[in-house]
């Protein structure tokens, strides 16, 4: 899972996810899935400056907030979800449950997140992940996430 | 007999207080968790999940709607270790 990836025909293109996760601009925080299978994914979302959270996030420093990284680590889990053959009805929305993230270092604009999501547990309609987010292979964020289908 | 040798009940008791943010003195062998320590169908899960991972074993997923009390968990895992 590691090395140079940029020439690579990523496992799902950007045109791809938008036809799995809900989310629409400005709250896609997944750019290209890299591996996939049916139990674990890697995906990356590329930092720019040019965010509109770094507006006011903050005025003279921008650091790339916490809860957007573990919104990039709840779409990913989404499109795992979506390829370990569970039925996606268009009528349930993906929510979290339960989150359990650590940020161990800031995420700047510039900065390549690759966020790694392992299955733990699955049921119908609900599942369990562990998520490890880094930079340049050193840990940002790491945690695991509950989440849910509901009709809203 | 080996079973219950193998399972940790204290474990099991701090993996559903850890779970259900309750102090662990809070979870007796009979007490309702849904009833008495607002236990959702989510929690149950966490609850699985952490035990099936603690323990090395597989719960099956309709077991679920039986993680109703301490004593009723110990149960489901003793007979999915046998």
């Amino acid at each position: 899972m590691n090395g140079d990836m940029s020439k690579k025909k990523p496992a799902l293109s950007f045109q791809e996810i938008l036809k799995i996760i809900p989310q629409r601009f400005p709250m896609i925080m997944i750019d290209k899935v890299i591996d996939i299978n049916s139990e674990s994914l890697v995906a990356i979302k590329n930092i720019t400056g040019n965010e509109f959270f770094f507006e006011g996030h903050f005025p003279a420093i921008k650091i790339f907030p916490g809860v957007l990284l573990t919104e990039s680590m709840a779409q990913a889990t989404i499109i795992l979800f979506n390829n370990s053959g569970q039925d996606m009805d268009s009528n349930l929305l993906p929510v979290l449950y339960h989150t359990d993230v650590r940020f161990k270092e800031v995420v700047v604009p510039g900065d390549q997140l690759m966020i790694q999501i392992t299955m733990l547990k699955k049921v119908e309609g609900s599942a369990i992940v562990e998520a490890i987010a880094t930079v340049e292979e050193k840990v940002v964020a790491k945690g695991k996430l509950t989440f849910t289908f509901k009709e809203l | 007999m080996n079973a219950e040798k193998i399972i940790n009940i204290e474990k099991v008791r701090a993996i559903i207080a850890e779970v259900l943010e309750v102090e662990i003195d809070e979870v007796k062998a009979e007490t309702d968790l849904v009833e008495e320590l607002d236990a959702d169908s989510m929690m149950a899960l966490e609850i699985m999940a952490t035990i099936e991972k603690e323990f090395r074993v597989k719960i099956p997923e309709n077991e679920i709607q039986n993680f109703t009390t301490l004593d009723a968990i110990i149960k489901i895992v003793e007979k999915e270790m046998r």
